[in-house]
């Protein structure tokens, strides 16, 4: 039998490139992992926030920095009085909800189904330089140093106030009142009734039974491990996305909080009452004068 | 013969080394072009817009500019030429500011066609002009500060539905395109539109698209069409057999074989937003965030979700032959390869806003 020979140069590089590839397929697989009790210690950790925050009760501060207990008082301060100034409500309560799952890139099943779903938006390269767009990424642990990392997570706070002025009150009612007395053309007199009456049963809900409102919070938090567990050094967060600006900003300048208060005063409920009575009324006559 | 079960590999081990090759020499970001960002602050009582500036790697920056209008004032697409002269287009006028900040203080020179319910949503700086086109008109406006309108309804055959786009063409030629295909004498088309921004003459062209017949494909919207109109990209929506649930794709159409070249899938790809850019499409900002491919194959240059940011990256734009994306709080210098060159803190009073970044269009 013919049997062909393989070229020696053959011999060697062909295995010296499958070592090559396997090493760069088992890379994601060989940097250090997080372990099982971390996960366990940040569940831990991000309950105890979650309470903290909801009863103003920090039953262990050795969880936070003397820094990060302050942003605790700060952000029952900031819901209070967000709702007090720029949405003329009374806090009730809140609740909160840390949406934490690690992330679960270069994991055996999700390279798979990268590689073999056709429908994947990823080619094998992104996949194999850990780029794969099918992969979810909810939360991230990333290591920083030996004893810190930093963690991202989703926060869901739940707001419940009561609205603060009754329905009798209300500036647009008032402004319609103030204009009904100032008209005397039937049509005009007539939308400026039903104006006050949709207005009334609007606001009638808010300031009997209360209203809810949610935050989406983004936080990355700075994690450091202390003797005694895990303490959180920094938590930046915003409830900026895609499409709306942030309301809830907290970032850190040289390891302080700067929380910004500018929104309290650009909500449309916060400007309706810096009107007067007489601008709102007079606004109401023009539109539905003007209507006719 | 090496079987089909040991072909996939060696196929992309030369793929990977190929692309080793090319990443051995990366692409080093020098502060060469400026990394800007507005933040604009609408007055609501007074009228008033505020534009605040933040220049991430240089000392020199404008001041707070003030725009007093009636209007709204957010720019749209701001960018800064390669003289250093800011450019301000606006989405819901035909004014376009300019400000030089080359001088010692910052010298404003406002730019108004005076064009009634002008709503630009597509715009492009090209040559020393700015172009801005809303659904049929496009607004030039001159590097010596005079302006040409055209209306292109005039001299559209079939119907213009509606221009989706501004494209940098070849030779001072500027493209904008009909988002919606047409059908003549059977043929589904694409509508463009050829700018001589020398004569700034226009002429309509049409682009052979995808079969008629294939009626499964609903919401077809044209989104960009390459330098020389070879291709035409558009995205659709199909509906998956199995799941009974409907897949966006976006296509590469070569207008001379009349074949679909390459498709990118996802679940939420938007309809519109398409920019061109170089050898890039992508998404500046939107729900879904940013999107960056590559315009040759539709191969995604960089996967945002899985960058190492504090945050979601939530805008993009061109600087020169990079990119910057955004996020809350990092701005990143992105090499034409998605690798991140550079990484800026978001100025504190930035944090959490809406920002936008000031573009620099590379020709």
């Amino acid at each position: 039998m013919n049997r062909r020979k393989i070229p020696k140069s053959i011999k060697v590089v062909v295995p010296l490139m499958g070592f090559i590839f396997l090493m760069i397929l088992m890379c994601p697989f060989l940097r250090p992992s997080i372990s099982r009790q971390l996960l366990q210690d940040v569940d831990v950790l991000l309950d105890d926030y979650r309470h903290a925050l909801v009863t103003g009760d920090i039953t262990e501060p050795s969880y936070y920095s003397q820094e990060m207990q302050e942003l605790i008082k700060n952000r029952r301060w900031f819901y209070a009085e967000y709702m007090n100034v720029g949405l003329m409500s009374e806090l009730q309560s809140l609740t909160s909800e840390f949406y934490y799952q690690p992330r679960k890139d270069y994991s055996v099943p999700a390279l798979v189904t990268v590689l073999l779903d056709s429908n994947s938006s990823s080619t094998r390269w992104d996949v194999l330089r850990g780029r794969s767009a099918a992969i979810p990424v909810d939360a991230q642990i990333r290591v920083l140093s030996d004893d810190r990392f930093s963690l991202r997570v989703t926060e869901m706070v739940t707001v419940y106030a009561k609205y603060s002025v009754p329905p009798e009150e209300y500036p647009g009612v008032l402004g319609a009142r103030w204009a009904l007395e100032r008209t005397t053309d039937p049509l005009v007199e007539k939308e400026l009734q039903e104006y006050i009456t949709s207005s009334m049963n609007e606001v009638r809900p808010s300031f009997e039974e209360g209203y809810e409102i949610v935050f989406i919070l983004y936080h990355h938090m700075i994690v450091q491990r202390t003797p005694t567990g895990l303490q959180i050094i920094e938590d930046t967060f915003t409830d900026r996305d895609t499409i709306f600006p942030g309301t809830d900003n907290v970032m850190w300048v040289d390891g302080n909080f700067v929380r910004d208060t500018s929104k309290f005063t650009t909500t449309a409920e916060y400007l309706l009452y810096q009107k007067s009575v007489e601008e709102i009324g007079k606004n109401l006559l023009k539109r539905y004068t003007e209507g006719w | 013969m090496l079987g089909g079960a040991f072909r996939w590999p060696f196929r992309y081990l030369s793929q990977l080394l190929r692309n080793t090759i090319r990443n051995t020499i990366p692409d080093v970001f020098r502060d060469e072009y400026p990394v800007m960002l507005i933040n604009h602050t609408r007055i609501f009582d007074q009228d008033t817009s505020v534009l605040e500036f933040a220049c991430l790697n240089q000392t020199v920056c404008p001041s707070p500019l003030e725009i007093a209008s009636i209007w709204d004032s957010t720019p749209n697409k701001p960018g800064v030429d390669q003289a250093g002269k800011i450019y301000l287009p606006f989405y819901n006028r035909s004014e376009v500011l300019y400000l030089d900040t080359t001088q010692a203080s910052t010298a404003c020179v406002s730019v108004d066609a005076g064009l009634e319910n002008f709503f630009p949503i597509s715009v492009l700086q090209v040559e020393g002009r700015t172009l801005l086109a809303d659904l049929d008109t496009l607004l030039i406006v001159r590097d010596d500060a005079s302006h040409k309108v055209i209306e292109l309804t005039a001299v559209a055959e079939p119907t213009l539905m509606g221009i989706g786009g501004l494209v940098q063409g070849t030779e001072n030629k500027v493209y904008a395109f009909d988002s919606s295909p047409h059908t003549v004498e059977g043929e589904r088309v694409a509508l463009v539109f050829t700018i001589d921004l020398v004569s700034e003459n226009v002429t309509p062209v049409l682009l052979p698209i995808f079969n008629a017949e294939e009626k499964e494909r609903r919401r077809v919207q044209i989104v960009g069409v390459s330098a020389d109109l070879s291709k035409v990209y558009y995205v659709f929506s199909i509906q998956t057999s199995e799941q009974n649930e409907s897949q966006m794709r976006l296509v590469m159409f070569d207008t001379q074989t009349k074949r679909e070249l390459h498709v990118y899938r996802d679940h939420c790809l938007p309809g519109q937003g398409y920019r061109q850019y170089r050898n890039y499409l992508f998404i500046s900002s939107g729900s879904q965030g940013p999107l960056l491919l590559r315009l040759d194959d539709l191969s995604p240059v960089v996967n945002f979700t899985t960058l190492p940011t504090e945050f979601q990256v939530l805008t993009l734009a061109p600087l020169g032959r990079f990119f910057l994306a955004g996020t809350a709080s990092e701005v990143l210098v992105l090499s034409g390869e998605g690798d991140i060159l550079e990484t800026y803190r978001v100025p504190p009073e930035f944090f959490g806003k809406k920002y936008i970044f000031v573009e620099y269009w590379d020709e």
